[in-house]
């Protein structure tokens, strides 16, 4: 029974050090768009996954478990790698950085500030397809857009 | 077996619970008091289902499968917590049907974003702000060189934030 958790783990492990190494070896190899390296990052290690599971788990309840382990840490490590490009606060820092560790508080707003963080993410979400844009108004909302959105809503209704 | 996984599955609701309970009175985000809580109900756990301690692996499985979840709870609720430009943008749109980018950029602003994290950034002392000058501490360039190593790896441009 402790060789099946041992090699449960073993399945869970390696697709989540595949999923890495195939997200940085895309990004800095492959010059791959974030998205795209993250959703054949993820398509190829869920296939290992499969693979693994086939091969050493005779269990399909935990492998069913393992699986919903394994969404989890993708989602975890895309969170954590998708931080540093979408933070406002680590553009701030990075602004201050560039320009010689010291910048005037007029300089700094004005290289970024809330129309800027606006537009940006208002073309990410246009360029991701979350939301379509049509030549008088921005328009529909994709099912994944919604969705977030209702994860979001229901935070709020909790926290508030 | 089946037994141990289902009551994982309520040790997590358990702890995601709590944690929203204490989220909702006090209204500070804690990461250690998360992570606390999700460690002491697991050792619950481990002790309610009387697991011999011999059995390391089937542990280190639950362990994984256990804190996979508090992973997920504790970025979720960033999100939720702190908002964030782009859910505030599909927020204003799902209300606002077919506006305009403009228009939508005025009920955009009254959010304050970057005065917000430029403040949280000051409180938590990774910037100076001392005669209309804005200056890093040290504790900011090590975390930002660590940033910026990750970034170059990624290979991604200057269109962040």
């Amino acid at each position: 029974m402790d060789s099946l958790y041992f090699n449960l783990i073993i399945v869970i492990i390696i697709p989540s050090i595949i999923f890495l190494i195939l997200y940085f070896s895309m990004c800095s190899l492959f010059k791959i768009k974030f998205l795209e390296s993250i959703n054949l990052s993820i398509f190829i290690s869920l296939i290992t996954f499969i693979i693994l599971s086939i091969i050493y788990s005779n269990d399909i309840f935990l492998t069913i478990i393992s699986l919903i382990c394994i969404i989890n840490i993708f989602y975890i490590f895309s969170v954590i790698i998708y931080t540093p490009k979408s933070s406002i606060r680590f553009k701030i820092l990075n602004i201050i950085y560039n320009n010689n560790n010291k910048i005037s508080y007029s300089n700094l707003i004005n290289a970024y500030n809330d129309k800027i963080i606006y537009y940006k993410r208002l073309n990410r979400l246009i360029d991701s397809k979350t939301i379509t844009e049509t030549k008088k108004s921005l328009g529909n909302m994709n099912l994944k857009g919604k969705f977030i959105l209702f994860i979001y809503k229901l935070i709020k209704y909790f926290l508030i | 077996m089946y037994n141990n996984i289902f009551f994982l599955i309520i040790a997590v609701i358990l702890s995601c619970l709590l944690n929203l309970v204490i989220l909702k009175i006090y209204k500070k985000k804690k990461l250690i008091i998360e992570l606390f809580i999700f460690i002491l109900i697991f050792l619950f756990y481990i002790i309610f289902i009387n697991i011999n301690l011999n059995n390391i692996f089937e542990i280190i499985f639950y362990l994984i499968i256990y804190f996979s979840f508090f992973g997920v709870y504790t970025f979720t609720m960033i999100m939720g917590f702190e908002g964030s430009p782009s859910l505030k943008i599909l927020e204003l749109i799902s209300k606002k049907k077919n506006c305009q980018k403009k228009n939508l950029l005025k009920s955009f602003k009254k959010e304050l974003f970057f005065k917000s994290r430029f403040q949280d950034l000051r409180k938590k002392k990774y910037l100076l702000k001392k005669n209309h000058k804005v200056q890093l501490r040290q504790k900011s360039i090590i975390l930002l060189n660590i940033i910026l190593f990750i970034e170059k790896i990624q290979n991604s441009g200057e269109n962040n934030g």
